[in-house]
């Protein structure tokens, strides 16, 4: 609460940035390093999804109902289970009635499920490899193609969810989230690309992913308007930085060696947590669209689908024990040095955002080692092309 | 944070059959707001506790409104249910049907007696004899998890879906129509009637507001209108310009322009000013801190570890004959609800850790106490005589935990493991933790 | 910005005398026509007056039909409404629901003076003091015993009926708040010697519907009922309280809402494929930001009127932010802003109010943003299009016109819609680079904007030159004490009124421009509380 800003110098801060970008506005080809924001606005899992499924060898995956069914074969087996462990909802299926939504070890599903497989997914190459062989942090897996032909497209994430129902587009996940992505601001993310010389080519910026604090704001065709306040979180723990490049009007990131964001899904909070984290994103004059992604923690990861995938696996169509047998199966990253094993696979995910202003509020405990302080304080400004 | 034991606590064991029990006596609150005076049965009674004055039976126990849809029918029976509904409308049998109470067992119905009605108390008279009150119609009863008056245990919990379990029934205090008392965390404030919070200045001497003008601007005067009458504790303080304004207890009331919605509280940030706070906020205990996390700001440790309670998620009882009240969350209650979210109990005591409390340790108020709990530790463990037993803090007696997986101060990721709607686990709103909280260096708490 | 001669003359003013018509020589002019008028109460009024007696915990659920506006002016139509039962039942049953929250019982013991002796019985004295101290407010002056004696009668007779004191007190107080002497404003006269004029409670009355829209408060009342408003320093007095107070704002408000039309907002529409950043929040805020923007230069600041058109300082929401395409502080849901000197954004002119609410849906107008300067700040009436107009031209998509500038050439090419289109559209056209959601561009359809133009003789060669040129002009502060003095006195203007209108404008001019000081001349003014009575009536 001390750190609330001052009426005068948020409007002082305010005005200087609005001046830079009236100098930009009007006067082209000023060199001046410029800041590009973003608020992100849409999510989908990364990969192939056809109608018919053929990316599934037995199709969509079995939900928990029918695994249920299948664990105990006969109407009586069923009741008795039932009765024995107030079975709710098919997920009381441990050998004393655990629920294997939390503890998916305990039992193995016995109908067949299908890992997706296809040739094509959007996503990055996180391992450095172009054919997924093992190295000394990454264990052998297959690679994508990705729609534009870039090879080594890493993204074992897919492998798990893709078959699900829910996972997929259209899927329960797949449309509650984006409807909660616009209307709650725990799960506002932005960007701020700072010392941008040439939104087209630009071999060094900054840039800083953090938690945004601001709503959305929807026409009222549904598509987001660009040209908002965005205020960036004070809470170290959800800002990250790093460097990149922008290559033919395509921000692509190095990496974020973390990245932690809250999120809120099917009204369950919890947190994404990346290790080794890029964006790749083609800018626009009004925002961004492309790929984000990294090596998500499978214990870590478990534990959000747990609570928002496993809690409602009927209408999500996933049967959690073979859901967590099959993130241990396609795990391609982090190796735990004790075992070898990997403990974290690859993602990615299709996003979109428009450009807004981001202002970073006071704080003095709000350091960010790496991050350049922009030389203004509060809000550079973004150039807009205003269309008439 | 990794291995944890058993042994790497410093643990107060002791065995509970010499301890005393700990969940002490509530300490009266000097009841703030004058209450409505209105016809009251002669074994209704008043009881002060942490949020206000409340309606009690004649044992000073706090009484509830239930979730009844129909006036004056209650729909908590002694029927014992044999089949549970999940959120996707799957019916099943409950198992260990026997061990499974009625809802009366859990809530019983606030009983008349020989009384006679008085005006808003009614009588219903239920199919299986009991006379039961109701207070505007509402059926009303007390709560098994309230073990003494002054307490308000049961009271309003919101589970999934926004369903509350009982709500305790405030005896209707008496404020002008620009007032009304607001429940923020665990706060009663003063606000207007659109929930604006209201402020006082330690400026303002009884009865005269040094707020000019210039300042009016910022702190604006909660106006009282031209037939605007002092009654009690409300008075009416005539500003420099004339215009009227309200006072409680003599203390000119403001609301702060910066506040655009019901349940902000800016003005706090601004020395020498307060919200006006309907009843004393319980003391928080000494070691507790605030923490901001992605929802707000909630209660954690002194390490900055968010504190969680184990709950029922659903509601209290029903009229179309599924019971969805499922009794998972007193001890006693069947342990399998507790155990479905962490495997077995062995590793649910691993996955939630209590909140331990010192020999020392003294509750405040009925809001944090601290129960016993038995070894090895669960919400639902009956507590036998000779057992060891742990002293564990908890909020309105449910003991506290904080989640193996959360490795930082502030984080959420506890909130809400739970089963569909029938369970939950919660974290506690600390947005009304009103004035200075000292917490600990070095916890980010902002 | 200080104008060292006009401040000292302000000074000079304050130290002769409250208002500036003490120590002058010559006569004030007399307006023209002051036959009493008669004006039903607004929803605003209502809501004000009984927010002001009963408090703002009641809910007032008032939605009354719509005034016709005539003249420019709300206000004006006001004075001649005709009451339809359909209108009448919208009053009666929001009377019935204030009057039921009034005595209901977590209410009542702080809304009623008094309790009565028995709850289920009649108490004439105690409902005696409550409606006669509400009548009082609600009537504007006491009640008469003959009318109290009435009211006390319909609460006895309800409340026998009923065995509730509180229902017949509900009945009688619903009787009063239907009463026409409270639902219209009638001016009554009396006879002073040889001259006419209203009566003190009436001259209240005016003047606190001009400053504060809304019926006298206890403290007006009372110095009418004791003859303080019949002196001019008294009234003065009374005067410069009401403009002091906080409520000063719900009149200016009122007063500016109607100046600018902003009802239309009510019933504006933008194509949301032209202008996907004009929501519905948009529109209500680009509404407010014009209301606060001026209630703070002309209230809380109480600067120059004439700078409202040139003001780099504003207020914005996060959602205006896109449509100005800044910035905005968002941890309130109002912020103070200022753009910077060379921003183009300056003054009314340049808000999105103006700019979206005279353009069409979805393109600018040139014609309808010069009408709109011409008409609401200059006061001057442009003439309607023929009734044949082709519109053709203007509106064919494959036009080889690029830019407004270019298609509207037509109407200065054509000698029957040059002589008004010369009056509207060189102003308009200074303002295209605003699109029709008043976003900022600098180009239309790829070829550059040009935003020169005259104003009456003053050339400018973009907006903020137009904005000055509008500062600067004559009768920018004389149309707006004219609207001001006809919404004072809720009629239209007419040539009798010139002396004292040329009056105003000097006491305007001398003021510095201040709104306040205007609206103190008027409320001042012997003319304003002056009466006659037609030969016919």
């Amino acid at each position: 609460m001390k750190n609330s800003l001052n009426l005068s110098d948020v409007t002082r801060a305010v005005c200087l940035p609005a001046l830079v970008g009236g100098v930009l506005l009007l006067a082209s080809g000023v060199a001046q390093a410029e800041t590009i924001g973003l608020v992100l606005t849409t999510w989908h899992n990364s990969g192939t999804f056809t109608d018919d499924a053929k990316e599934c060898a037995h199709g969509i995956n079995p939900d928990a109902r029918e695994n249920f069914r299948a664990q105990f074969k006969t109407k009586e087996e069923q009741d008795e289970a039932m009765r024995k462990y107030a079975s709710a909802g098919y997920v009381l299926r441990g050998p004393n009635g655990e629920s294997v939504n939390y503890s998916p070890w305990l039992v193995k599903d016995t109908l067949p499920w299908s890992d997706a497989d296809a040739k094509v997914s959007k996503g990055l190459n996180l391992s450095g490899t172009l054919d997924g062989h093992a190295t000394a942090n990454t264990c052998t897996h297959k690679t994508f193609v990705s729609p534009e032909g870039e090879q080594g497209i890493d993204n074992q994430m897919y492998r798990s969810m893709g078959c699900i129902r829910g996972m997929r587009p259209g899927g329960t996940l797949d449309t509650f989230y984006l409807g909660e992505i616009a209307s709650k601001t725990i799960n506002r993310w932005v960007v701020e690309i700072t010392g941008v010389d040439d939104a087209a080519n630009d071999d060094h910026v900054e840039v800083t992913l953090a938690q945004g604090q601001d709503k959305l704001v929807q026409d009222s065709t549904g598509k987001f308007v660009p040209g908002l306040t965005q205020r960036m979180t004070t809470n170290k723990d959800y800002i990250a930085h790093t460097t990149g490049r922008i290559v033919d009007h395509v921000l692509i990131t190095d990496a974020f060696p973390v990245v932690r964001m809250p999120t809120e899904q099917l009204d369950e909070p919890a947190e994404w947590e990346f290790k080794d984290f890029r964006l790749k994103v083609k800018l626009t004059d009004t925002g961004a669209t492309g790929v984000l992604g990294g090596y998500q923690d499978i214990q870590k990861f478990y534990r959000l689908f747990a609570k928002v995938v496993g809690q409602h696996h009927v209408s999500m169509g996933a049967s959690p024990p073979s859901a967590y047998e099959s993130l241990l199966r396609n795990a391609d990253g982090f190796k735990d040095p004790a075992t070898g094993q990997c403990t974290a696979l690859s993602s990615a995910y299709d996003v979109d955002f428009v450009r807004a202003f981001i202002v970073r509020e006071p704080d003095e405990k709000n350091h960010i080692a790496a991050a350049p302080q922009p030389s203004v304080k509060g809000a550079p400004n973004t150039r807009l092309a205003l269309k008439n | 944070m990794s291995g944890f034991s058993l042994a790497s606590f410093k643990l107060q064991v002791r065995h509970a059959g010499v301890g005393l029990l700990l969940a002490m006596t509530a300490t009266p609150v000097h009841a703030q707001l004058a209450m409505v005076d209105e016809p009251r049965p002669a074994n209704i009674r008043l009881q002060t506790t942490d949020e206000g004055v409340v309606f009690a039976d004649s044992r000073g126990m706090t009484l509830y409104f239930g979730d009844d849809s129909k006036p004056g029918v209650s729909s908590c029976t002694s029927k014992v249910y044999r089949q549970g509904v999940t959120g996707n409308g799957d019916l099943y049998d409950l198992a260990n049907y026997d061990r499974v109470p009625s809802c009366i067992e859990k809530w019983p119905p606030a009983q008349a007696g020989d009384a006679k009605p008085a005006g808003p108390w009614t009588i219903i008279e239920r199919p299986d004899g009991i006379r039961q009150w109701a207070y505007r119609s509402r059926p009303i009863y007390t709560s098994i998890k309230d073990d003494k008056p002054g307490v308000a245990n049961a009271g309003a919990i919101s589970g999934r879906g926004g369903r509350t379990r009982g709500q305790a029934v405030f005896a209707p205090v008496i404020v002008p129509p620009e007032v009304r008392v607001e429940t923020l965390g665990v706060s009663r404030i003063l606000a207007s009637s659109e929930g604006r919070t209201l402020y006082v200045s330690e400026k303002d001497a009884v009865g005269k507001s040094a707020c000019d003008a210039k300042c009016a601007t910022v702190w604006q005067p909660l106006a009282a209108p031209a037939a605007a009458t002092a009654k009690g504790d409300w008075s009416i303080v005539v500003r420099s310009d004339r215009t009227k304004q309200w006072a409680f207890k003599g203390k000119p009331l403001y609301t702060y322009s910066e506040d655009d919605n019901a349940g902000e509280v800016r003005g706090e940030a601004n020395p020498g000013w307060t919200v006006a706070m309907a009843y004393s906020k319980p003391k928080l205990p000494a070691f507790m801190t605030v923490q901001a996390t992605a929802l707000g700001k909630r209660y954690a440790d002194a390490n900055g570890k968010t504190m969680y309670y184990f709950t029922c998620g659903s509601k209290l009882n029903t009229d179309d004959g599924i019971e969805r009240s499922l009794a998972c969350d007193d001890p006693g209650d069947k342990s399998l609800w507790w155990t479905t979210d962490c495997t077995n109990e062995k590793n649910c005591a691993d996955t939630w850790r209590p909140v331990l409390a010192d020999e020392q340790a003294k509750p405040e108020g009925s809001t944090w106490t601290i129960v016993e709990m038995p070894l090895p530790w669960s919400p639902v463990r009956t507590l036998n005589s000779d057992q060891l037993s742990i002293r564990v803090w908890a909020y309105k007696g449910r003991p506290l935990f904080t989640y193996k997986f959360e490795d930082r101060p502030g984080m959420i990721e506890g909130q809400r493991i739970g089963i569909y709607t029938l369970t939950d686990w919660l974290s506690i709103s600390a947005e009304g933790e009103i004035g200075p909280t000292k917490v600990k260096a070095g916890i980010a708490s902002r | 910005m200080k104008k060292p001669v006009l401040w000292g003359a302000a000074f000079a003013l304050l130290l002769a005398g409250v208002a500036p018509l003490a120590g002058k020589t010559v006569p004030e002019p007399k307006l023209g026509d002051v036959s009493p008028m008669m004006r039903l109460i607004t929803s605003e009024q209502y809501v004000n007056t009984l927010q002001s007696i009963f408090g703002a915990g009641l809910e007032y659920r008032v939605q009354f039909a719509p005034i016709q506006r005539v003249d420019g002016l709300l206000a004006v139509g006001a004075t001649s409404t005709v009451m339809t039962s359909g209108a009448f039942d919208q009053f009666d049953s929001a009377a019935r629901s204030i009057a039921a929250q009034v005595v209901d019982a977590r209410r009542r013991d702080f809304l009623l003076p008094c309790k009565p002796a028995k709850q289920n019985a009649a108490d004439d004295t105690c409902a005696g003091a409550f409606l006669g101290g509400t009548g009082r407010l609600l009537f504007r002056r006491s009640l008469t015993s003959d009318e109290l004696g009435a009211y006390v009668h319909i609460a006895h007779d309800s409340a026998e009926a009923a065995h509730d004191f509180y229902t017949g007190l509900s009945n009688a107080l619903t009787s009063l708040l239907v009463a026409p002497e409270f639902l219209y404003a009638t001016q009554p006269i009396t006879k002073a010697g040889n001259e006419l004029k209203l009566t003190s409670y009436a001259k209240a009355t005016r003047a606190s519907l001009l400053l504060w829209n809304a019926y006298p408060d206890e403290d007006l009342l009372a110095a009418a009922e004791s003859g303080a408003l019949n002196t001019s320093a008294d009234l003065a007095r009374q005067v410069d309280r009401m403009l002091n107070s906080p409520k000063l704002e719900q009149g200016v408000r009122n007063f500016f809402d109607d100046m600018l039309v902003f009802e239309d907002f009510d019933t504006l529409s933008k194509d949301g494929t032209f202008y996907p950043a004009f929501t519905t929040k948009v529109r209500v805020d680009a509404k407010e930001q014009t209301l606060r923007t001026i209630i703070d230069h002309v209230v809380s600041q109480n600067r120059d009127y004439r700078d409202l058109f040139t003001t780099r300082k504003t207020f914005l929401t996060l959602d205006l932010g896109s449509i100005y395409g800044v910035p905005v502080r968002t941890d309130t849901a109002w912020t103070p802003y200022e753009f910077p000197p060379d921003s183009p954004r300056a003054g009314i002119l340049t808000h999105a109010s103006f700019l979206a609410l005279h353009s069409h849906p979805a393109r600018s107008s040139a014609t309808r943003r010069g009408k709109a300067l011409r008409e609401l700040f200059l006061c001057q009436k442009v003439p309607p299009p023929p009734p044949n107009v082709n519109f053709g031209a203007l509106e064919d998509p494959k036009s080889p016109f690029h830019t407004t500038r270019e298609r509207v050439n037509f109407h200065l090419q054509n000698p029957v819609c040059a002589g008004c289109h010369r009056i509207m559209d060189p102003i308009g056209l200074a303002l295209e680079n605003f699109d029709g959601a008043g976003q900022y561009r600098t180009t239309e359809q790829g070829a550059a904007i040009d935003a020169s133009g005259t104003l009456d003789g003053a050339s400018f060669k973009d907006v903020a030159g137009l904005s000055k040129a509008l500062h600067d002009h004559p009768q920018l502060p004389r149309c707006l004490v004219r609207r001001m003095t006809s919404y004072a006195l809720g009629r239209t203007l007419n040539k009798d009124d010139d002396g004292w209108l040329q009056y105003a404008d000097g006491q305007f001019s001398t003021s510095g421009y201040r709104v306040k000081d205007l609206l103190r001349t008027i409320a001042t003014s012997p003319s304003f509380y002056a009466a006659s009575v037609k030969a016919d009536q």
